[in-house]
């Protein structure tokens, strides 16, 4: 899961063994370390919640790699620098990283 | 299924799918609204309007054999095709075509980078090959070379050298079509071609000589619409042992046309990698009454303006400078550019700023350390790729227009005057004021910046933005100032200001399109030469 700082310390608040990757905004340390490889092969559903603006730049290297958004939330958090958080769920939908 | 190709049937529309789907399988051919939304330009000041202009389809192939095969298919159906690299251009057009209706050619699934070369310093790479992929490929085998990398850096080195991109290093490096050396292209009826040294069979220089012998083609493809590259060798910077940073500030409104020639001197003698330029009076900006004398109309005096800095005491310009090389040398031309800068104008002063071997820390490039308020992102600065740039990125994105300026004080005194008194009427951010500093992204020229937001859910802001564009482009014009690069929507406005002597460049452009691409398969419009066959219809 991933979780934007900038909104504070936010708690995955679902299942606890779901690794959380934190980040502030820029995603690119969390994208070039992790999500780049994990992206190019098949399955896993990605969750967080982040920053509108961080949401588009990682729905936009998801949509690269045959994922799509496909749920998405406004958050009743407070903006920060006049963006809003939402929650949201990253999934595979192209046959050639369909699980 | 709402958007058919021009001259075009639901039926036709069908086959054409049902022939690319045989040549590059059903799971890279796409057509269906939540398929194409990507495609679509996130930032368009247009969006969801009649002005819009959507590709009908898109598809993928994964070799060079499938980009001629779908070309062919394309010529036979005569539907456009719309090629992109990573099709990432944000701010211009992103992915979206210059017709409705044509068809998208991805060519994400060619990301090979074919030779990184450490002894000859260049690399080879196809389109689908992100600034990301091509860095993370040098890191992982300790090549010693460094790439120029545009913001963000998950476009690719072949798309934004087609567009004519810029970075942030060296000045041979940073103009990202004049670092290339060598193209492989597929041609508007399927034929292959390579230029430069890629002509000859056996040749191993291809990297390394552009130009072959003859004449040489690679222009038309770079803001062009003559044929798909497939493949791009890019010239590359050995990595530098030591990279070092200055700061030298000058007090006078007018110090800054003394300034800009020193700086002129020292990029074109091979000293410096980027210069930032700036002024610490923009920092008083949020002072009403200084903002209004900084946009003044007609531009506020020079003694006025030097009152309001020796009053604020801060320096009317600084210029930010950076060096790579070995040590030694970088401290030598530090000592050589700030002697010269300040023998030569009273009162100017210099700062010593970070400098370190290469490769730098995280905290390095964190830039924290400077002792100086520095605009430089490192990462950029040092060929890193990174994202961090989306913190720029208001409302819901921008539109660009980037002029072209002399290289001159006295220029950069005309554009701040003449564009800020243009942009006047528009109730928008103040884009050029006296304090606007110029932009020094392409290796021997400026640009000024006027890159207004636009906002998905105002239509009328969005509207407004559309006019200032347009307006600001023709105004830039009149005074010999023009965009270097623009979204499909501004490409004729754009084109038709580079219309010296009856626009014969123009003509001779659309003579060659004529004979090579009657059709118009390969992206009709783009640059704003059109083929014969929707050449009334966009100039109606
Ligand atoms: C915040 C922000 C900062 C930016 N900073 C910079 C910057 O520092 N420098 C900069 O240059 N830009 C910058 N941009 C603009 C843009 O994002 C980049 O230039 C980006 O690299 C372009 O996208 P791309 O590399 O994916 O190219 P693509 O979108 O793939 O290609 C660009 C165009 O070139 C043509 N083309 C692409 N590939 C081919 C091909 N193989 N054959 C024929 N024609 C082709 C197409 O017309 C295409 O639309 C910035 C944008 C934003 C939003």
């Amino acid at each position: 899961m991933l979780l934007d700082t900038r909104f504070g310390r936010l708690q995955p608040n679902a299942v606890s063994h779901v690794p959380v990757l934190r980040f502030s905004g820029d995603v690119t340390g969390v994208w070039y370390d992790e999500l780049d490889t994990r992206w190019r092969r098949k399955g896993f559903v990605l969750g967080g919640i982040t920053g509108a603006d961080a949401l588009f730049v990682l729905e936009t290297l998801a949509n690269d790699r045959g994922r799509r958004v496909v749920s998405r939330t406004p958050l009743d958090l407070p903006r920060v620098k006049d963006v809003e958080a939402v929650r949201w769920i990253i999934a595979p939908h192209h046959p050639s990283v369909s699980a | 299924m709402s958007i058919l190709p021009p001259d075009m049937d639901e039926a036709g529309f069908a086959a054409f799918l049902s022939d690319l789907r045989g040549t590059v399988g059903g799971d890279w051919v796409w057509s269906s609204d939540a398929d194409m939304f990507p495609y679509r330009d996130a930032f368009s000041p247009v969006w969801n309007t009649s002005e819009e202009i959507q590709a009908s389809s898109a598809v993928a192939p994964a070799d060079v054999a499938q980009v001629q095969q779908v070309v062919r298919i394309a010529k036979r159906h005569r539907v456009p095709l719309h090629p992109i690299s990573t099709g990432k251009n944000f701010g211009y057009g992103g992915a979206s075509p210059n017709v409705q209706g044509s068809a998208v050619l991805d060519l994400k699934r060619l990301d090979r980078v074919i030779e990184v070369n450490e002894e000859r310093n260049y690399c080879l790479v196809e389109p689908g090959v992100s600034y990301f992929d091509l860095y993370r490929h040098i890191q992982e085998r300790g090549l010693k070379v460094m790439i120029d990398c545009p913001d963000p850096g998950w476009g690719s080195p072949v798309g934004n050298a087609l567009d004519r991109g810029v970075g942030y290093t060296m000045p041979q490096f940073r103009d990202h079509f004049g670092a290339h050396c060598g193209m492989e292209v597929v041609l508007p009826d399927g034929e292959l071609m390579r230029t430069g040294m890629g002509a000859m069979p056996g040749a191993d220089s291809w990297q390394e000589y552009p130009y072959g012998f003859g004449p040489d083609p690679s222009g038309l493809f770079a803001q062009g619409n003559f044929g798909v590259v497939t493949k791009m060798g890019f010239r590359l910077m050995p990595q530098p042992e030591y990279y070092r940073t200055g700061l030298i500030r000058v007090p006078r409104r007018r110090d800054l046309v003394k300034l800009v020639n020193h700086v002129n001197y020292l990029s074109d003698s091979g000293m410096v990698s980027e210069v930032r330029f700036a002024s610490p009076l923009a920092a008083l900006l949020g002072n009403p009454e200084f903002a209004a004398l900084a946009t003044k109309m007609g531009g506020p005096s020079d003694a006025e303006m030097d009152a309001a800095a020796s009053t604020a005491g801060l320096h009317s310009w600084a210029i930010d400078l950076q060096f790579l090389g070995p040590r030694a040398a970088t401290a030598a031309q530090w000592d050589y550019a700030r002697d010269r800068i300040l023998s030569d104008i009273p009162g100017a002063e210099a700062l010593d700023g970070d400098h370190f071997a290469l490769p730098a820390t995280e905290r390095q490039l964190e830039n924290d350390t400077q002792p100086y308020p520095t605009a430089i992102r490192r990462k950029g600065a040092l060929g890193i790729p990174s994202l961090g740039i989306w913190e720029i990125v208001r409302d819901d994105g921008h539109v660009g227009f980037f002029p072209v300026l002399p290289r001159d004080g006295e220029a950069v005194f005309e554009m701040q005057r003449v564009l800020g008194d243009a942009q006047r009427q528009f109730p928008l951010p103040p884009y050029f004021s006296a304090v606007t500093a110029p932009l020094f992204w392409h290796s021997n020229t400026f640009q000024m910046v006027f890159a207004p937001s636009i906002r998905r859910d105002d239509p009328e802001h969005n509207a407004m933005v559309h006019r200032a564009m347009k307006h600001m482009v023709a105004v830039a014009a009149e005074h010999g100032w023009g965009d270097y690069r623009a979204a499909p929507i501004y490409q004729d406005d754009v084109a038709a200001t580079y219309s010296f002597n009856g626009g014969s460049l123009r003509k001779f452009l659309e003579a060659m399109k004529d004979a090579v691409d009657p059709d118009g398969i390969i992206a009709p419009g783009r640059g704003g030469v059109w083929p014969a066959r929707f050449r009334e219809g966009a100039r109606a």
